[in-house]
C-alpha cells in the first residue's frame, strides 16, 4: 500500500512565494490546495540585499527603520513616510564592518573604469573579489564554523 | 566605517566624484556584494489569507532559506505543481 504524504509545502515563482497543502492521495488539481485558515501565519527566513545608502530627504522602507534610525542616521516622519535626516553621511552599511573597505574598492574601481584607467581598475577589482571570497566564506559558515545545508524535496 | 569616511576615501582617488555619485557607486557595490556572498539574513512574517496561495515577495529578498507555516518548518517543493492555481 502506498504511503500517503500530506503536508504544507512552498515554492517560489514569478516573484512570489506560493504555499499549498500537498496530499499524495489526491489527484489532478486537488493534489495541491490553498490554505484556508486565516489564523495561521508564515515566517520566511531569507538572504537579503543590503539596505541602500539614502540621501537627505529620501524615503525609506518602514521595515528598515529601527529606533528612529536608518543605518545609523536619524529619520523623520512616521510609518509609511519616513525620510532620512541631515546626518545621512553617518549611515553605516548593514554589511559587516570588516567588508566595508571592499565596497569602497568597488566604487573606486568603477570610477577608474569610467575614466578608462583599466589597469588601475583591475587592481581594485582584484581587491573587491578578495572581499567577496572572504564574505562568502563568512556567510557559508554562518559565523559558527558549520556549513549551511538546505535540501529541496521532490514529491 | 561611516558613509562619510567611505566617500572621503573615494574622493582621494576621484576628487571629481560628488557625494551623491559616490553613494550610487557604493550602493552598486553593496548590491553586488550582498547578492554574491549571501552574507545578510533576515526574517519576515505575514498572515495567511484564506484561499490565497501566492504572496508577493519584497524587492530586498534575494533568496528564501526556509519557511515556517504556523510555527512549523515546511518543505520546499522542487519544481511546480502540475495544475497551477494563480490565487
Amino acid at each position: 500500500m502506498a504511503r500517503i504524504n500530506a503536508q504544507y509545502v512552498y515554492w517560489t515563482e514569478r516573484g512570489a512565494i506560493w504555499i499549498a497543502y500537498y496530499d499524495s492521495s489526491k489527484h489532478g488539481a486537488d493534489r495541491y490546495t490553498s490554505p484556508t485558515d486565516s489564523s495561521k501565519d508564515v515566517h520566511i527566513y531569507y538572504y537579503k540585499k543590503a539596505d541602500p545608502f539614502k540621501f537627505e530627504g529620501q524615503s525609506v522602507d518602514d521595515r528598515a527603520v529601527s529606533g528612529s534610525q536608518y543605518l545609523g542616521a536619524t529619520v523623520s516622519g512616521s510609518a509609511g513616510s519616513y525620510e532620512v535626516g541631515a546626518d545621512f553621511l553617518g549611515q553605516r552599511s548593514d554589511i559587516p564592518e570588516q567588508y566595508h573597505e571592499y565596497l569602497v574598492d568597488r566604487a573606486i574601481q568603477l570610477g577608474h573604469e569610467k575614466k578608462a584607467q583599466l589597469d588601475i581598475a583591475q587592481y581594485y577589482n582584484q581587491k573587491f573579489e578578495k572581499g567577496v571570497k572572504l564574505g562568502k566564506r563568512f556567510a557559508y559558515q554562518a559565523r559558527s564554523g558549520a556549513p549551511i545545508n538546505i535540501n529541496p524535496v521532490e514529491f | 566605517m561611516k558613509l562619510k569616511e567611505m566617500v572621503e576615501i573615494i574622493n582621494q582617488q576621484h576628487p571629481e566624484i560628488g557625494t551623491i555619485e559616490a553613494m550610487k557607486l557604493l550602493n552598486r557595490a553593496q548590491d553586488e556584494f550582498s547578492a554574491r556572498t549571501k552574507i545578510l539574513e533576515s526574517a519576515d512574517k505575514f498572515d495567511i489569507q484564506a484561499n490565497q496561495r501566492g504572496y508577493k515577495l519584497a524587492d530586498h529578498i534575494l533568496e528564501i532559506r526556509s519557511v515556517d507555516f504556523d510555527g512549523k518548518s515546511i518543505k520546499r517543493l522542487a519544481g511546480r505543481p502540475e495544475h497551477r492555481d494563480l490565487t
